[in-house]
């Protein structure tokens, strides 16, 4: 049971400091957390757009680069006479030829470059005074619908702008019969008196713009594309989801002021840049839930070790809660144990915080409540031994005084012999009763007592007393208290033999019992006898009656020292005697009260020192 | 009382345990790509690099696979008529069990018995470009454009092209549910306006002997309009009845005779183009087919994984003749990158 209280009471109080701590550790993980997802979210961001915008940059370098080095092709154009030739419309038929040789040489010493043409085409004539030659083998699509060609377009454009470059959004190049290859162009006007006449048209292949723009994104999702100057496409990785309605790409982040910036909107982050010349704008993507895939992970981590610290942190609030709870559980142990008597229990609490206080005021407390009910059973005790004292004290007295009257009165009437023999029976009996030097007397001791005490009444009442004693000799070490047959004696004599002048008989026997464990000591008197009231009242305790005291001081000391089951009893006929039977224990076996207490006590002091 | 508070003491514990474990779970899924699997195997019409249409295909099935993770697994008959070889697919596939069969049928009707069988063993199907005639719980639906409504479409522009009152169709592959609705649409538009419509087959099966498909159609077509001099439209089904329906027009067109036939065709191929930018085709109905391709595999895993089957998607077809042929949409429709 108390086992059971004490897990209750365990459980719940180191269940409640657990309590306490995981909401507090869980609070701690949360607000750390929020600030670290706040604060990394933004540097994220930042870092992303850092980052988008220096790989979108390079990009545009590369193409600057990139065309810088194509529009270069211009020069050998602008150096042959035979292209100026052929752009006044001067050119006979062998310099066309040789002219084809020189573009069929320039696009040899670019691989990037899919055909070069040189273009005459008058903005104010007709389609027919178009007139090309290209590069590339093959004729010339005789279908070709001018107002339909990207470039033609461009061209017109571009004269009409007064620029004298331009480049084509990505298109179908259809100029030559059967060919259709993607391609991005870039042109290169010409002016003759201050009228376009015609261009060099340089076919790039669509594969090295993608090169370019391509696999320069460390993330799979963010790309680079690239507008002309009227936000046209001249590469975008998705123009196939684009133009299949598959994807739609927001445009909008492009300002109309032609302005570098890095937007953020929605998941992703535009970083756009013009090129110098203007004539292409270069955007990045970058998606930041890709960065934060990369910083994902560490949420995940973070995630991973509060984890792992809440385990430990349940651990670390078990054990702590377990050693704050343990003096307390201890201590209430303790208190269990003092409720249910345990006057020794002690807490070995030694710790210098209040709970090690209240455990040293708890031991000091049951130490003195220990010593408080110690020195109330001495006190007891001492008490009892006192009484004692005083009860076999009140004996002497009566005794002495009968016999010394008898002396004297056997002095008087000059009996010197039997003077002799009841003071030597006195002394006998005095020595006896003085001699109390062991606890207990014996049946021996105490019937030559009784002995020679009826000897010296014998003297004081010749006519009226005889007596007879029967007692076995195997009783004679029977243990009993000292004196306790006189009184009765004593009384038969006196309040017994009262109205007989003649024939009292005092019969004493000692009879052990069937049980063998009491034995029987009867006191019998052919006396007055009395009546019941007196027969009660003469065992009463608590009386003020002094009248038959010494009969019951008997009976209290057999009580005190035997027990309640050992004692006096008496029968009683009027007119034929009186019969006073004391039972005392055959074998001292039973022992008093007070040898209870403190033989317990002793036991728990050694309980006390093993511990 | 005590042990109730303890009871719930250990409840509330293992919760607050439970929630953040699987926290932890759903974030490593999410960062470590734990994403689930689907297995998906394409039964396509045909492998032939060589089609554009095809080509386009099969790049947005590769391109929708490759988004979203799964390997792509595109196989197809020996040509567009081999019902026997989708059949072994279809028997292969039952036996690898994919999750989603992707199901170009080679016939609407034939091979319907094999594909129900994969419905039953749980494989969901999706059928693509040209469809079956069959209904069933696991059939998630058809991604591919609405033939009948495009060849009725065609046949306005028919309309306009006509002369005569004579018209021919070229139907590719009979038993392709595409070639016999782009048949009906066009037959029941011309119908209205009281043209009379001859129509032709070419079978995969007949162009056998060292003629070429192409050549079969061109010679069909050929014998058909010299039977006919009225003829001035010719409706063809499909990239290669219409190819050789275009040869067919050029080689009449190479003998001395005024007839100036237009043909109308599906598709639109580079030797379709070149016809078209010199006038010997004036419409083509382009499907998107790199659009179909991603779209059937994207409709595929969304309808699978959200567990219900949708009706057909129709992907529109762009209708291109030589005036809008560079629009930009357009270039990217004929002359896919």
């Amino acid at each position: 049971m108390t086992k059971q209280n004490k897990n209750k009471f365990s459980s719940k109080f180191r269940n409640r400091i657990l309590m306490y701590f995981m909401p507090l550790f869980l609070l701690v993980i949360a607000a750390i957390s929020v600030v670290y997802f706040v604060t990394t979210q933004s540097l994220v961001r930042a870092t992303a757009a850092d980052f988008s915008e220096q790989i979108v940059t390079q990009v545009d370098q590369a193409m600057t680069d990139y065309v810088a080095g194509v529009e270069h092709l211009n020069k050998v154009i602008e150096a042959s006479a035979n292209a100026v030739n052929f752009l006044n419309g001067l050119g006979i038929s062998s310099d066309k030829q040789k002219l084809q040789q020189l573009l069929e040489h320039i696009k040899i010493t670019r691989s990037d470059v899919l055909n070069v043409h040189l273009i005459k085409a008058p903005v104010s004539g007709s389609f027919s005074d178009i007139d090309i030659v290209s590069s590339a083998e093959g004729d010339l699509n005789e279908n070709i619908d001018y107002s339909k060609a990207t470039w033609y377009n461009k061209y017109i454009d571009a004269s009409n702008k007064k620029i004298n470059t331009f480049m084509t959004p990505s298109y179908v190049q259809n100029i030559i019969a059967g060919q259709y290859d993607w391609v991005v162009s870039v042109g290169c006007l010409y002016q003759v008196d201050n009228k376009y006449v015609g261009m060099f048209l340089i076919d790039l292949k669509y594969d090295s713009i993608i090169d370019i723009c391509t696999n320069i994104m460390p993330d799979e999702n963010g790309y680079i594309y690239l507008l002309n100057h009227e936000n046209e496409i001249m590469y975008h990785p998705k123009q196939r989801y684009i133009y299949s309605g598959l994807f739609e790409e927001d445009f909008s982040v492009i300002s109309q002021d032609r302005e570098d910036t890095t937007i953020v909107k929605g998941d992703s982050i535009y970083s756009v840049v013009n090129s110098q010349t203007t004539e292409w704008i270069t955007v990045g993507v970058v998606k930041i839930s890709f960065f934060n895939l990369y910083l994902g992970a560490l949420p995940g981590i973070f995630l991973l070790v509060s984890f792992i610290f809440l385990i430990l942190v349940v651990l670390i609030a078990y054990v702590l809660s377990k050693r704050i709870s343990k003096p307390i559980i201890q201590l209430q142990s303790a208190v269990t144990q003092l409720s249910s008597g345990d006057l020794t229990v002690q807490t070995p609490i030694d710790s210098g915080d209040e709970i090690g206080a209240l455990s040293n005021s708890f031991n000091t407390m049951v130490k003195q409540i220990d010593q408080l009910m110690t020195d109330r059973l001495e006190d007891e005790k001492h008490k009892q031994e006192s009484e004692m004292n005083v009860l076999r004290a009140q004996i002497n007295p009566h005794f002495l005084y009968n016999t010394l009257d008898s002396i004297i009165w056997m002095s008087e009437l000059g009996n010197n012999g039997d003077v002799v023999e009841m003071t030597s029976a006195l002394a006998k009996m005095m020595r006896a009763s003085i001699s109390q030097s062991s606890k207990y007397a014996t049946i021996k001791t105490e019937f030559e007592h009784i002995a020679s005490y009826l000897k010296i009444q014998k003297y004081r009442h010749s006519t009226k007393l005889a007596y007879e004693i029967n007692v076995s000799n195997d009783l004679n070490d029977v243990k009993m208290e000292h004196l306790t047959l006189q009184p009765i004696v004593e009384n038969a004599i006196i309040h017994g033999f009262r109205k007989k002048t003649t024939g009292g008989v005092i019969s004493i026997t000692a009879t052990l019992n069937e049980l063998m464990d009491t034995v029987k000591i009867e006191v019998c008197d052919n006396g007055d006898g009395m009546d019941d009231v007196t027969r009660v009242q003469i065992l009463k305790e608590n009386t003020e009656d002094k009248e038959f005291s010494g009969l019951r001081n008997v009976n209290s000391r057999i009580k005190l020292r035997f027990g309640e089951d050992y004692g006096l009893s008496i029968q009683s006929t009027i007119g034929e005697g009186t019969k006073v039977t004391m039972i005392v224990p055959y074998k001292l076996n039973i022992i008093n009260q007070n040898e209870v207490i403190k033989i317990t006590s002793n036991h728990n002091l050694r309980d006390k020192t093993n511990k | 009382m005590q042990k109730v508070n303890k009871r719930n003491f250990i409840i509330a514990m293992t919760c607050i345990f439970l929630v953040i474990i699987s926290a932890v779970m759903t974030l490593s899924v999410a960062i470590f790509g734990g994403t689930d699997k689907i297995d998906i195997m394409i039964i396509s019409k045909s492998n032939d690099m060589k089609i554009d249409f095809w080509r386009s295909l099969k790049g947005g099935m590769q391109d929708a696979c490759d988004e979203y993770g799964y390997e792509f697994n595109y196989k197809a008959p020996a040509n567009e008529g081999d019902i026997k070889g989708q059949r072994l697919l279809i028997e292969e596939a039952l036996i690898s069990k994919p999750d989603i069969v992707l199901l170009a049928a080679v016939d609407y009707k034939a091979i319907n018995d094999d594909v129900k069988k994969l419905l039953d063993a749980g494989i969901y199907v999706l059928t693509f470009d040209s469809g079956i005639s069959l209904e069933h719980d696991n059939l998630i639906g058809f991604v591919g454009i609405n033939n009948y409504q495009t060849a009725n479409d065609l046949s306005k522009f028919a309309s306009e092209k006509l002369h005569s009152k004579n018209a021919i169709i070229i139907g590719h592959e009979q038993g392709s549910k595409t070639a016999r609705e782009r048949v009906d649409g066009f037959n029941d538009g011309l119908k209205l306006s009281g043209v009379n419509v001859n129509s032709n087959n070419i079978k995969y099966s007949e162009s056998g002997e060292g003629k070429t498909y192409i050549e079969d159609a061109r010679a069909k077509t050929l014998a058909m309009l010299k039977a006919d001099k009225d003829v001035d439209v010719i409706f063809a089904t499909n990239e290669m009845v219409a190819i050789g329906s275009q040869m067919a027009v050029k080689d009449l067109m190479n003998e001395p005779s005024d007839r100036n036939v237009s043909v109308i065709g599906f598709d639109g191929s580079k030797r379709q183009v070149i016809d078209l930018e010199s006038g010997v085709c004036d419409y083509l109905a382009v499907q998107r087919a790199f659009k179909i391709g991603y779209s059937a595999v994207s409709n595929a895993v969304d309808n699978y994984l959200k567990g219900k089957t949708v009706g057909n998607l129709y992907i529109d077809v762009a209708i291109i003749d030589k005036t809008n042929m560079y629009d930009r949409e357009n270039q990217e429709i004929l002359f896919p990158i």
